[in-house]
């Protein structure tokens, strides 16, 4: 059954975007927004029941036989160098599909509410079906090349989707700002890719992308270098450059706060569930090479935790809604990188689906806001929305104990884990992380008491027409905020007497892909040997201290934001009056000003240098072959003047001396025929004279 | 009769003839000239072939003189045409005016 | 039909006559018919190729040849034939032929002189693919250059006499090397005096060399090869002898950029592969990081230049300036990835421009001008034509899924193997590629629409019909380039076992 059912999952909703991009139009004029609505949530809806169904099959089955590679036929094939179209469906992949289909569909039924009155309505569905088709095929594929397939699918529809609508130019702005700021993290895929082409035509037969047979060939790539370094950690790093671009980390992380500009379905799926997460399931995926490259993984979680830390400062002094969780994204999206870097893989993908759920919950939630407060989205004219809009405002709370970790919600459970790696990795690591765990219950709860606490601050008109949004979009909030809530028991560590059911389930990729990989990889073994190692001395205080340090942390922050923003807002007034605080809150709500550092390090000194080549282009090299075709003109006039004077000069002497001459003789032409008659008789006689008297 | 009163006959016609040529302007009077000048050669060609000593060819002068005058009403045709078609274009047929081929 | 090849060839000549037998304003139809006859003939020629024939160096396995003494004094032939090489580009050929006469259904001044000189460009372009004669090679590729001046100077744009004088005389200039380079290798062949460019590659291939004396002391195969290249760089275009590409495009009519960026770039590489580099092994080692440099150059800059552009055109002509570095790379990198990605985006690349010039000729048909900055917001006007150009642009710019992709693949793969650091560099041109494509897509569909164009309407059947068939090949080629591959696969593993020896 999943080797024939798992290739519809990504083509169903590809299907989905064409009927839905060539006859939606039609569909919408002729049937409505709601029929077109079903329509576009049909093909999701069906791929997410194969998706769950496969996936009841895939736990039935013992844990070796939990791989399926489904191969389709060949996509590229040049001498050594051969693709093919092949799906592989293993736990990793079964889990991302869930959380694709699942919270897709949720994200679709919701939209047909968001989305209600526009009239490109077709347009959006289509698009946002590709972007499940495209998504489908990152996680689904067998090989390198189709993740990257996916890769730049979700990339372009990501595009289309933040500048949908296209009319307003700054959003098409954020749309091509992020495509590009991608692209640059796609080089650093595409040269990963090369490295490993490079890499297996050098040492084998065949070069292969494939997951499985590049797990087998990791042994003999950690021992070559390339340009001095070790080729092994180069690779895992140009990779890693392109997760950045793709999920956000520091430096190429600029886009995705802009990206907001999109409608807000799209910021949920794409811009927090499940596209810049791509990343962190590429270095899932590729686990059997990082575990191999200690300094990747290195420097992989200090840039998370930097990530991480400096994004949730951002997030604490930003007003737009939307901007809050976008930053927030971010440091989550830390979070993941730095459990892959520390080695706490299955903490690492726990996370990025309890992050996908409570996030999307909260961007849905802050959507139902913004549509319900006429497309407002600056927190300072909100306030008191909960007795509104209670089904929203209950799941939008439940969400928030999630992101900030409140003990037995998912976020507890993911983030602590990841926090107790950090710890026994490196404790610089576990301060960022920490703080920024802090931060991130101060500016969640924050957003919680501007938005649905207080006193509302916007317009009487507005708040009179605000009411709780229809069923559509509140119940996939609902449910969504539900999953964040109870999701974290699928993963209960064993000191709390669970037993990581979770970790086993997605143990088998990383051991089955290259069964000696985890023990090879330095790292792991490292930090595996120390859990060993404190488990067996009872060390387990550590892991109830660090718990129980960071849930007090959490509310502690939460209390000064009840405090700043709740009960004592003049506090926060005098507060923010004195220079000190004042500038530190303009340094962070201007993001450090890293936009404009690029625009002045990056991308004015790019326009000058294009602009130079243009016009050195058109002067100097075009200039050069119009110099080249003056210079043979000016010759070629010189060449004609000479040959005016010169040469034709002589042909033009010679020519009037012959005629100077003719002039002469034909004096005597007289034209008369008796004159002539009469010089022959005289020349006559005179030569017979000559020849009878003198000879 | 001697060869010789032939002969100074002929040339007196010849010189006639080529004064006519030379002096009229007329060109019809040119012509008459010309005539004139074919004539004294017929006279010629018959007093040398009377009086020619070689007997196996008697009447090749004769011959001669019938050609001449064949010849010679031939170009007075053609002259004569020609003189018509100047008459049309000029209005005269004065030679000393028909200069169209001076040099 | 045994001179089927010859038939493929002259068939459009014979159309010419007929363009001024039947009633006057039939012209494009009769061009249509003629093309579409053309590549109806030509199917045989591609259904019955064989596919596991080399070619190449070979003579034997050269296909559909055909063979006549056509100046016995010097040695001339009149001979013809295809392998994996040529069979793709008369594919493409044949194709774009079509979808130009589509492309110029609006011509109406001097329509039979047009099509007239369209046909012979055809015939030209044809011939230079199939020639197995260097004499005849030569002689198509001069002959493809009087069409193309009238074809420009006289239905081009505002410029066009500067754009036409300066693309005859720069192509002239090449031509004229390539001729004394010719002459050159005809009398220095290895073994007996040939023009047969199959039969001297086999014998360079078992080991022949041009012994010729040193010129200006520069040894006699670098010489010629430098000609040579300098000749066939100019078509490619090679910075910095690609000036007169933005000229031509800019000032051309619509059907004609098609065709020049559809094909007659690729005759520059073409003759790369089966003249220059082949032939001149020894030469190719010597100047192979040279080249690879270039075709770097040809990427970075060819896209830098292309961000700057105001005028569309402009910007497409640069973009493909660009793209063609990137053939450039994969035959100089010279691994089977490479080649094979080389000749890959020799078809590639001629779609997908094609498509991105009949995208420009919409939006000058309506608008009568081409600044990028003089629109905005048609994408509310004028739906179809965005998808389509959207569609085109991302093709451009390389996304998986379409066929551009594949081939810029292919090549990177390719170089990587041998050079490490440039590929890198050209990989930097996809990021600019990226950029100035949206930049133009964003400000001339996004935005505030502009009043001018309020009523601007959308793209016409014809129009469509010139457009989708390319767009079904370039999504189609995404999915299953071996298809395509199949078809030169073993002609180019030969080239690049020749070229690495």
């Amino acid at each position: 059954m999943i080797e024939s059912l798992i290739p519809l999952v990504p083509i169903l909703p590809l299907f989905g975007a064409m009927v839905m991009g060539f006859f939606g139009k039609r569909i919408q004029a002729a049937f409505g927004e709601n029929l077109t609505g079903i329509l576009g949530c049909t093909a999701p809806a069906l791929a997410a029941l194969i998706a769950f169904g496969s996936f009841f099959e895939l736990i039935s089955l013992p844990e070796e036989a939990r791989v399926f590679v489904i191969k389709l036929g060949q996509w590229v094939g040049v001498a050594d160098f051969q693709v093919e179209w092949a799906f592989r469906y293993d736990p990793l992949s079964a889990l991302m599909l869930m959380i694709i289909t699942g919270i897709g569909t949720l994200i679709h039924i919701y939209s047909m509410g968001y989305m209600h009155g526009d009239k490109s309505f077709w347009r959006f569905f289509s698009y946002i079906n590709l972007f499940l088709a495209a998504m489908l095929m990152l996680v689904l594929g067998d090989n390198l090349l189709i993740m990257f397939l996916g890769w730049e699918g979700v990339g372009l529809c990501s595009y289309l989707l933040i500048g949908f609508w296209f009319t307003n130019s700054d959003y098409a702005y954020a749309g091509r700002k992020a495509f590009i700021v991608n692209r640059i993290g796609d080089l650093g895929f595409l040269t990963g890719m090369f490295l490993l082409i490079y890499f297996s035509a050098m040492h084998y037969d065949i070069v292969t992308l494939s997951y499985g047979e590049l797990a087998n060939r990791m042994e003999v790539l950690s021992k070559l270098q390339i340009w001095g370094l070790p080729m092994l950690e180069v690779t895992a790093l140009a990779f890693f450059v392109g997760a950045m671009g793709k999920s956000a980390q520091i430096p190429l992380y600029v886009w995705l706060p802009d990206a907001m500009a999109g409608p807000t379905p799209v910021s949920a799926l794409i811009h927090a569930a499940t596209m810049v997460t791509a990343g962190v399931y590429m270095i899932g995926r590729m686990y059997f090479m990082y575990s191999m490259a200690p300094i990747a993984l290195q420097t992989i979680s200090f840039v998370a935790a930097a990530t991480c830390f400096l994004s949730a400062t951002i997030g604490m002094a930003q007003y737009d809604i939307k901007k809050v969780l976008a930053y927030s994204t971010v440091s989550q999206l830390g979070y993941m990188f730095l459990a892959m870097g520390v080695g706490a893989y299955s903490a690492g993908i726990f996370h990025l689906l309890t992050h996908a759920a409570f996030k999307a919950a909260l961007f849905m939630g802050s959507g139902a806001i913004i549509v319900a407060l006429h497309h407002e989205q600056d927190m300072r004219k909100m306030g008191g929305l909960l007795k509104k809009m209670p089904v929203t405002g209950y799941s939008f709370i439940a969400a928030t104990l999630a992101i900030m970790g409140f003990p037995l919600t998912s976020g507890f459970f993911s983030k602590d884990e990841i926090l107790e790696k950090a710890f026994e990795h490196a404790p610089a690591l576990w301060v960022l992380a920490f703080t920024a765990a802090g931060i991130t219950s101060f500016y969640m709860w924050r957003l919680v008491f501007m938005t649905f606490f207080g006193k509302y601050r916007g317009d009487e008109h507005t708040w009179d027409h605000c009411v709780e949004q229809p069923k559509r979009t509140t119940v996939p909030v609902a449910i969504l905020a539900v999953a964040a809530l109870t999701l974290g028991f699928l993963n209960v560590p064993d000191f709390l007497g669970g037993s990581y059911s979770f970790s086993n389930y997605l143990s088998p990729v990383v051991k089955d892909m290259d069964g000696h990989a985890l023990e090879a990889g330095a790292v792991l073994h490292a930090a595996a040997e120390h859990a060993a190692e404190a488990e067996e001395h009872g060390d387990l205080w550590i892991e109830w201290a660090l718990m129980i340090g960071s849930v007090l942390w959490t509310f502690i922050t939460a209390g000064l934001a009840y405090y700043y923003y709740m009960k004592a807002p003049q506090q926060r007034e005098r507060l923010m009056a004195k220079a000190g605080p004042k500038r530190i809150f303009q340094v962070l709500h201007d993001k450090y000003y890293v936009d404009e550092f690029y625009d002045w390090a990056l991308i004015r000194p790019l326009i000058r240098l294009f602009r130079f080549l243009a016009n050195f282009d058109k002067y100097v090299v075009d200039g050069a072959v119009n110099l080249a075709a003056f210079l043979s003109k000016g010759l070629a006039q010189i060449a004609g003047f000479l040959d005016k004077g010169i040469v034709d000069g002589i042909v033009n002497e010679l020519a009037w001396f012959s005629q100077a001459t003719g002039k002469g003789f034909s004096l005597m032409q007289s034209g008369r025929i008796q004159g002539l008659v009469a010089s022959t008789l005289v020349l006559f006689t005179a030569v017979f004279a000559l020849l009878i008297f003198v000879l | 009769m001697s060869l010789t009163l032939i002969l100074a006959a002929s040339t007196a016609l010849f010189a006639l003839g080529t004064v006519m040529f030379i002096s009229r302007k007329n060109s019809i009077a040119i012509l008459m000239g010309v005539e004139l000048l074919m004539n004294a050669a017929a006279l010629n060609f018959m007093g040398f072939s009377y009086y020619s000593p070689a007997k196996d060819h008697p009447l090749d002068g004769q011959i001669f003189a019938l050609f001449i005058i064949l010849i010679a009403a031939a170009e007075a045709v053609v002259a004569l045409g020609i003189a018509i078609a100047v008459y049309k274009e000029y209005a005269h047929v004065q030679a000393d005016q028909l200069n169209q081929l001076e040099g | 039909m045994s001179h089927i090849l010859s038939w493929v060839v002259f068939l459009p000549l014979i159309g010419i006559p007929l363009l001024f037998l039947l009633p006057k304003d039939k012209g494009k139809w009769i061009a249509l018919g003629v093309t579409i006859a053309d590549f109806l003939i030509g199917m045989p020629v591609i259904m019955g190729y064989n596919k596991t024939m080399v070619g190449v160096s070979n003579p034997s396995e050269m296909q559909f040849v055909e063979r006549f003494s056509w100046i016995p004094s010097l040695g001339v032939e009149y001979s013809i034939g295809v392998d994996g090489l040529s069979i793709t580009m008369i594919l493409l050929t044949l194709l774009i032929g079509i979808l130009g006469v589509l492309a110029s259904w609006n011509v109406s001044q001097f329509e039979r002189g047009y099509f007239s000189m369209y046909l012979l460009l055809q015939t030209a372009m044809l011939g230079v693919f199939v020639a197995l004669d260097l004499v005849l090679f030569f002689i198509f590729w001069e002959v493809m250059l009087f069409p193309m001046y009238f074809l420009i100077g006289v239905w081009g744009g505002p410029r066009r006499i500067y754009a036409a004088i300066k693309f005859f005389l720069y192509t002239l200039f090449g031509g004229v090397g390539m001729l004394l380079a010719f002459i050159a290798m005809w009398y220095y062949a290895p073994g007996e005096r040939t023009w047969d460019m199959v039969e001297l590659l086999q014998r360079v291939a078992a080991g022949g060399q041009f012994d010729g004396p040193d010129i200006f002391g520069v040894a006699f195969t670098k010489m010629v090869f430098v000609v040579l290249f300098i000749g066939f760089a100019i078509k490619v275009p090679i910075f910095p002898f690609h000036t007169w590409l933005p000229d031509a495009h800019v000032e051309a009519p619509t059907a004609i950029s098609v065709i020049l960026a559809g094909v007659l770039l690729k005759m520059g590489t073409y003759g790369f592969l089966r003249i220059n580099f082949t032939l001149f092994p020894e030469a190719f080692d010597w100047f192979r990081d040279f080249l690879v440099a270039l075709a770097v150059i040809n990427i970075v800059y060819g896209a830098l230049c292309a961000l700057a552009q105001s005028d569309l055109k402009k910007m497409v002509a640069y973009s493909s300036i660009s793209h063609m570095g990137f053939i450039l790379l994969g035959i100089a990198a010279a691994t089977p990835q490479g080649i094979n990605g080389a000749m890959l985006q020799m078809f590639n690349h001629g779609t997908i421009t094609a498509m991105l010039f009949l995208l420009v000729g919409v939006v000058y048909d309506r608008a009568h001008h081409r600044q990028i900055d003089g629109f905005g917001g048609l994408a509310a006007r004028t739906p179809v034509f965005a998808a389509l150009t959207s569609a085109a642009f991302m093709a451009a710019v390389g996304l998986p899924g379409f066929s551009g992709f594949i081939s810029e693949l292919l090549i990177l793969a390719g170089s990587f193997k041998v050079y490490q650091v440039p590929t890198i560099i050209a990989g930097l041109g996809i990021i600019f590629g990226a950029g100035y494509m949206l930049w133009a897509y964003q400000r001339v569909f996004f935005g505030k629409l502009n009043e001018k164009y309020a009523d601007m309407p959308d793209v016409n059947r014809v129009e469509v019909i010139s457009l989708l068939p390319l767009l079904v090949i370039v999504v189609y080629l995404g999915i299953f380039p071996n298809n395509l591959i199949v078809f030169f696969e073993a002609s180019m593993n030969h080239i690049s076992e020749l070229l690495l020896h």
